[in-house]
C-alpha cells in the first residue's frame, strides 16, 4: 500500500511539473485610437505582461495605465489624471479562455479564435467575448486582435467641453509575440 | 503515523505545481517583483499657479501662450472702485508669455509686461520628480533676465535696465487632489533708488531681495481647484509703514480641454518676480486688491 501510494504521488507531481506548457510575452504592444472629426487620439503601450497556458488554453494579460505613450504630452496628462485615473486604477487586464479546439501549438499555422473572459478597464469588470488571431511560427506563438471598448461601458466619463474631442468608442489593437517560458 | 506524512510529502511537489496554475496570479507575483517607483504626474496643471511658478515645465515641442492680466484696485467700499466698476476700467498689468519645451524637464519663456515694459527671457530646470513611493517632492529651478526699455533709465546706462531672479521650487503632490510647493527666490535688481528712506527705520531700499514664497493647490473636482500663492519678503525697507507688502494671491482654475484659466484676486500688480517681489504696494486691508485672469493655450508640434 505505501509503496502504492508512494509510486503515485511520484508519478503524479513529475507529470504535471512536466505538462505545465506556459507561454510568455517577449514583446508586444496594445494601442487605442480614438477617431472624431476634430482630432484622432492615438496611443500605444509597450509596458504588459502577459501569459498563455496552451494546456488549458487560458490567458491574461496586464497593461500598466500610466505606459500609454500618446503624440501630444497633454493628452497624456489628461488620460491619466481625468479619464483613466491611473493612480487609483493602475493597471487594465484582461483574463479568459480561447476557443482554441482545433489550435495545434506544436505545427505552425494562423489560427482564428475568440477568447472568452474579464476586461478590467478602470476598475470595472465587464465579460467580453474578443475576436482574434493566433500565428504559430517556429515556436513561437503571436496573438493578434482588434476589438472596441464602448467609454461608458468602464464608467469613463467625457465632459461636454471635450466630447468632441473624444469619441464615445476606441479601437483596441493587440499584437503580442509569446515565447515558452 | 508514517504513512500521512509520506503521502504529504510526496503530494508536496504536485500541490505547489497545482498552486502556480492561476495565470493571473503568477502576472500579478511578477509585476510585484519588478515594480519600479512611478513618478508622479501633473502636480500643477500650469507653469503658473498665479503670480508664483510651479515646478511644472513646458514639455518637449510644445508652446504655452498666455495672456495674463491684472484689472484695478477693486476697493469696494470707497468712491474709486465704484467709479472705476471695482477696478475693471483699468489694467494694472499685462503681460503676454510664451515658453517652449526643449526637452520635458527644460524650458524657455520670453514675456512682456505692461509695468516697467519689463521684457523677461527665462529658463526653467527640472532637476527632482518624485516616485510614488520613493522621492516624496519634486524640485526645479528657474531663472530669468528682465530688461526694462523704458524712455529714461538713471544714469542712461544700459546696466541699470536690468533685474535677475533665481528660484528654487521644491513641490510635493499630497494627495492627487492637494498638491504644495515652496519657493525660496532671490531678486537682483542692478539699479535700486537708495534716497528715499524707511520713515521709521531709516533704511535704505536693497539692491539684493530674498523671498520665501508657498503656493498650493486643493482640487474641488477633476477640473475645478481652489489656487493660492503668497511671498513672504525679508526686507527691513519693505513694510506696511513704508506701504509696501507681502504679494498674497487666491483664486480658482479651471481646465478645458487644451486651455487652463485661472481667475484671482491679487494685491500685487507685478506678474514676474522682478517686479512682485520688489514693489508690492497694494493692501489687502485696505482693499486694494485686484481681479485678474491668467489663460493658457498650448499647442503641440
Amino acid at each position: 500500500m505505501k509503496t502504492f501510494i508512494l509510486s503515485i504521488s511520484l508519478l503524479l507531481s513529475v507529470s504535471l511539473s512536466f505538462s505545465q506548457n506556459i507561454y510568455k510575452a517577449v514583446q508586444g504592444e496594445i494601442a487605442f485610437f480614438s477617431e472624431t472629426p476634430i482630432e484622432n487620439i492615438d496611443a500605444h503601450n509597450t509596458n504588459l505582461k502577459a501569459l498563455l497556458n496552451t494546456d488549458n488554453n487560458e490567458i491574461a494579460f496586464v497593461v500598466t495605465n500610466v505606459g500609454f505613450k500618446f503624440e501630444k504630452p497633454l493628452m497624456e496628462e489628461h488620460f491619466n489624471e481625468n479619464y483613466m485615473e491611473s493612480d487609483k486604477y493602475k493597471v487594465s487586464s484582461f483574463k479568459g479562455t480561447i476557443s482554441g479546439d482545433l489550435i495545434e501549438y506544436a505545427k505552425d499555422g494562423e489560427y482564428p479564435v475568440t477568447a472568452k473572459g474579464t476586461l478590467d478597464v478602470h476598475g470595472v469588470s465587464q465579460e467580453r467575448e474578443i475576436k482574434g488571431t493566433l500565428i504559430v511560427k517556429g515556436g513561437m506563438i503571436t496573438m493578434k486582435s482588434e476589438f472596441n471598448i464602448a467609454l461608458k461601458d468602464h464608467k469613463i466619463k467625457i465632459p461636454k467641453v471635450v466630447v468632441q474631442n473624444i469619441a464615445e468608442t476606441v479601437k483596441v489593437t493587440v499584437n503580442i509575440d509569446f515565447e515558452k517560458k | 503515523m508514517t504513512k500521512p506524512l509520506l503521502i504529504a510529502l510526496f503530494l508536496l511537489p504536485s500541490l505547489t505545481v497545482f498552486s502556480q496554475d492561476d495565470l493571473m496570479n503568477m502576472l500579478e507575483e511578477e509585476t510585484n517583483n519588478e515594480a519600479k517607483p512611478e513618478k508622479v504626474t501633473a502636480t500643477f496643471k500650469a507653469i503658473k499657479l498665479i503670480n508664483a511658478n510651479t515646478i511644472e515645465t513646458t514639455k518637449k515641442k510644445t508652446l504655452d501662450f498666455r495672456i495674463t492680466h491684472r484689472f484695478g484696485n477693486m476697493e469696494t467700499s470707497n468712491a474709486a472702485g465704484k467709479h472705476t466698476l471695482y477696478g475693471l476700467d483699468n489694467a494694472s498689468n499685462i503681460r503676454f508669455s510664451l515658453d517652449y519645451g526643449l526637452t520635458d524637464k527644460l524650458s524657455v519663456g520670453v514675456g512682456r509686461s505692461k509695468t516697467r515694459e519689463h521684457i523677461d527671457l527665462n529658463l526653467k530646470y527640472r532637476f527632482l520628480e518624485q516616485k510614488e513611493k520613493g522621492l516624496p517632492v519634486s524640485a526645479a529651478y528657474y531663472t530669468n533676465m528682465a530688461i526694462s526699455p523704458v524712455a529714461d533709465v538713471p544714469e542712461d546706462k544700459f546696466a541699470n535696465r536690468l533685474s535677475y531672479v533665481h528660484q528654487l521650487i521644491i513641490a510635493s503632490k499630497i494627495t492627487p487632489g492637494i498638491s504644495l510647493e515652496v519657493l525660496p527666490t532671490f531678486v537682483h535688481r542692478n539699479y535700486v533708488d537708495k534716497s528715499n528712506l524707511h520713515p521709521k527705520n531709516n533704511s535704505a531700499d536693497e539692491n539684493d531681495l530674498m523671498a520665501l514664497g508657498f503656493g498650493g493647490r486643493f482640487k474641488l473636482t477633476k477640473r475645478f481647484a481652489l489656487v493660492a500663492d503668497y511671498f513672504m519678503g525679508f526686507s527691513e525697507f519693505r513694510d506696511g509703514d513704508n506701504a509696501y507688502y507681502d504679494a498674497l494671491a487666491v483664486g480658482v482654475e479651471i481646465e478645458t480641454g487644451g486651455h487652463v484659466f485661472h481667475i484671482n484676486l491679487s494685491n500685487s500688480e507685478g506678474i514676474i518676480e522682478n517686479d512682485f517681489i520688489p514693489n508690492t504696494r497694494g493692501s489687502w486691508g485696505k482693499e486694494e486688491y485686484k481681479l485678474g485672469f491668467n489663460i493658457s493655450r498650448v499647442f503641440t508640434f
